[in-house]
């Protein structure tokens, strides 16, 4: 292991440790155990029908502003809801591109891509979607993705040529609906859900939205236009949105394996702390309303697992080549470990996890949750939710 | 290592220091792994407009491997020589280009997972580089203030909560007349320890930065959001081209703000030409910075620190805009109705900010440290004699607290 690489290892562990340390004081999560040797809870003896609801934030939030005692303020819902429900992991290290279309990518193909970040480009790499359908032999409608940014176009489906379209997840990206439904209409009272893309001025280039997939999609979702419209007009962001769209999918159309990548918090680019604090309470509070709805839902209850985890960290404080929260950019250890939460049927509830583990660990575990094998994808199961 | 001789390249987009410093440190330029030259390159050839504390540093460090033996040399910079590129990146002419060079090898060592690599080469040379240093501490010792949360109403969180443990938290300070006593004591400190209308070489050492429009007074250095509202406009109306000519990507839109000079944003003409490129770096490299007045003052003090090292520094910060969709206030739309609350939080953050990145200067065991909720009674005073995570409530006026400071 060279100097760098365990100098990653070394402040990763730290970072995973302070976590747990941070929430052990947390009174709500006092009854906190640790994992080390144990069985499999329930080994492959899944639910038949078992579905899987991945949450990415495509921005990271650092512990100064979540799990740390400063910070527990902005993340009430996961604190208090989510994490006793469910298995925590205090270090998830991402060692790709830190740019969130590829490190999203990464995330759903469980390889590091290297794609142009800018680039209207699809993953190299199966895809989780594509694994999903074709092994299991699902229908187009029981994959979908649901991105705000431009980027994320091409995210449904890889390049590879065993697997690639045919087999992909439908992907929503809510603003250009939107758009779409605004079309010859004044979009003055809608602003606010329609930026998303906070890495660079310059959009990525998009597919455009023909009438007719506007219509399709509209009918898939059973929604009418004008209550869509109306609807979107009491959303506060395009995070807001897209958890709207989620739920509207969840409803008609109940996808066994549905992907959702928030992105408020990436307003951190701007610099603006107060705006980055709002989307972390944002998020969080998302979180909780879209783990409420899965318990709500008789087509998920009691047979869903929900994966959340920011896609990689933002730079440290201390890091003289970054500007703190705003970017990140440095690449340092901070920047690329981060946690994840588990919740499920059979996961094991208020238990953290202390050891590290991968980013691209995410695949293979959703390949032993839906019963597919990701055979490009490297990483490994996580045991400890299995 | 690469082991070459002083290549016949082309120095032609060097102004003339620069040029000549390239030319002197040939040899030595020369021996130096690629990685390694075009750094030190693309910090030659923006010499003529770096602050004096910069040139200091690029000439100590050209000096310092110019003395060392060849094996010393390998041995400081080795971890530059081991990263691998591709052919597209050899390639380049990282002499003419050096910025167009990084922005490839930036995206190559990410691409080929090679950046831890590079950060772990640059730290060890940085520590090098960092020991063999003569401590440079300023004669006098740095003051920074930084006032915010204009327009705002009380906090609803906590005020300077980063800060408190480094200093004394006030919460009965007096707050008439405290903006202009602290004008007053900054622009004082600029005529005791004065350079106006010194040589260059001494210049830029006392700052005033406002989010708003400037209180008139007297530094070497005044910049303001408002002063840059016409380069602002120009930039965006550049951005909003290339954006509607879809013709260039992000990367492309990089290249061209990299390339961009003073005089194409009305920054040129009777400016003094360093301030004129610093102004323009704060808005073609800063991220936010030509949107959000908040985000201007704070990124303005982390280059000012960064690369002028000043001995005084006052920030005021003003309300920014609230938000709306990037594109929309990317577009040059009046701007928005301001976020007074917002903003206090924004600032609050950017003191702690400024107080770090003074922490990192030469001095900082010397340094004083003021940050005041404008118009109200909190405030945070960090400095030698001072002592660490207290809090006073002791009716004091701004003079007293900056007597504190003294």
């Amino acid at each position: 292991m060279n100097a760098s690489v365990s100098l990653l290892h070394e402040v990763s562990a730290r970072q995973g440790w302070q976590r747990r340390e941070f929430l052990r004081a947390l009174g709500g999560v006092a009854g906190l155990g640790a994992l080390s040797g144990f069985a499999p809870l329930r080994a492959m003896n899944m639910p038949r029908g078992q579905k899987a609801v991945v949450v990415t934030f495509g921005g990271g939030a650092r512990d100064e502003e979540t799990f740390a005692p400063e910070g527990q303020e902005n993340i009430p819902y996961m604190l208090r809801e989510l994490i006793p429900q469910g298995t925590f992991y205090t270090q998830v290290i991402n060692r790709g591109i830190l740019g969130h279309y590829v490190a999203t990518a990464s995330l759903a193909t469980g390889r590091y891509e290297t794609l142009d970040n800018f680039a209207l480009v699809p993953p190299s790499h199966a895809t989780v979607f594509e694994y999903f359908r074709h092994d299991l032999r699902r229908p187009a409608t029981d994959a979908w993705v649901i991105a705000p940014s431009n980027g994320f176009n091409c995210i449904g489906s890889s390049d590879n040529r065993s697997f690639g379209a045919n087999f992909g997840a439908g992907v929503i990206l809510p603003k250009h609906l939107l758009a779409a439904a605004l079309q010859e209409q004044s979009s003055v009272d809608y602003e606010h859900l329609l930026s998303d893309n906070y890495e660079s001025p310059i959009a990525v280039p998009t597919a455009a939205f023909s009438v007719e997939d506007i219509h399709r999609t509209a009918e898939l979702l059973k929604l009418s236009l004008d209550n869509f419209r109306t609807h979107a007009r009491s959303l506060a962001s395009p995070d807001e949105l897209s958890v709207y769209i989620a739920r509207t999918l969840m409803q008609q159309l109940s996808p066994s394996l549905l992907w959702i990548t928030l992105h408020d918090i990436d307003i951190a680019h701007s610099g603006a702390y107060s705006l980055y604090l709002d989307g972390i309470r944002r998020s969080d509070r998302l979180c909780g309303e879209l783990w409420r709805a899965i318990q709500n839902d008789p087509e998920y209850a009691g047979r869903t697992t929900l994966f959340i985890l920011p896609d990689f960290g933002r730079d440290s404080d201390l890091e003289a080549s970054g500007n703190g929260f705003q970017h990140h950019r440095s690449g340092d250890a901070l920047s690329r470990t981060t946690w994840m939460i588990v919740l499920g049927p059979g996961v094991r509830q208020n238990v953290v996890v202390d050891r590290p583990v991968d980013s691209l660990d995410l695949v293979p575990t959703l390949g032993a949750v839906l019963g597919f094998s990701p055979t490009q994808a490297q990483g490994q199961r996580l045991h400890e939710v299995l | 290592m690469a082991q070459q001789g002083f290549p016949s390249c082309d120095l032609s987009p060097y102004p003339p220091k620069a040029r000549n410093l390239a030319e002197a440190n040939g040899k030595l330029l020369g021996l130096l792994p690629v990685v390694f030259r075009v750094i030190l390159l693309r910090e030659i050839l923006s010499y003529d407009w770096k602050f004096p504390a910069e040139r200091r540093e690029l000439e100590e460090q050209l000096r310092l491997l110019a003395g060392l033996s060849e094996s010393e040399l390998t041995l400081c910079v080795q971890g530059f020589a081991g990263i691998k590129l591709n052919a597209s990146i050899e390639r380049l002419d990282g002499w003419a280009d050096p910025a167009g060079f990084m922005e490839q090898l930036t995206d190559w060592l990410w691409s080929s997972g090679q950046m831890e690599r590079f950060r772990a080469a640059a730290q060890a040379f940085a520590a090098f580089a960092s020991a063999a240093k003569t401590p440079d501490p300023p004669p006098e010792a740095r003051l920074g203030i930084v006032v915010i949360g204009q327009g705002a109403q009380k906090s609803d969180a906590p005020l300077f909560r980063k800060l408190r443990a480094h200093g004394v938290y006030f919460d009965n300070i007096k707050p008439e007349g405290g903006l202009e006593t602290l004008l007053e004591a900054a622009h004082q400190r600029s005529l005791a320890h004065g350079t106006l209308g010194q040589a260059q070489s001494s210049r830029y050492k006392h700052w005033y930065i406002d989010g708003d429009v400037a209180r008139p007074s007297l530094f070497d250095v005044q910049l303001s959001y408002a002063q840059l509202q016409q380069p602002r406009g120009l930039l965006l109306e550049r951005i909003q081209q290339v954006i509607a000519s879809q013709s260039a990507g992000p990367e492309s839109l990089r290249s061209l703000l990299a390339k961009m000079r003073p005089e194409e944003i009305g920054l040129g003409g009777g400016m003094d030409p360093v301030l004129g490129h610093f102004a323009m770096s704060l808005l073609t490299e800063g991220s936010g910075t030509q949107v959000f007045s908040t985000t201007f003052v704070q990124w303005a003090a982390r280059e000012c620190l960064r690369r002028a090292q000043p001995e005084t520094l006052l920030l005021r910060y003003a309300p920014r805009q609230q938000l709306r969709p990037m594109n929309v206030m990317l577009s040059q739309a009046k701007p928005g109705p301001p976020d007074p609350q917002g903003s206090l939080v924004d600032a609050d953050m950017g003191a702690y900010y400024t107080w770090l990145n003074m922490s990192r200067l030469p001095g900082a065991d010397r340094m004083r440290f003021l940050a005041w909720f404008e118009g109200h009674s909190e405030a945070i005073a960090v400095g030698p004699g001072l002592p660490a995570g207290a809090s006073s409530r002791n009716p004091l006026d701004m003079r007293q607290l900056l007597a504190m400071l003294s």
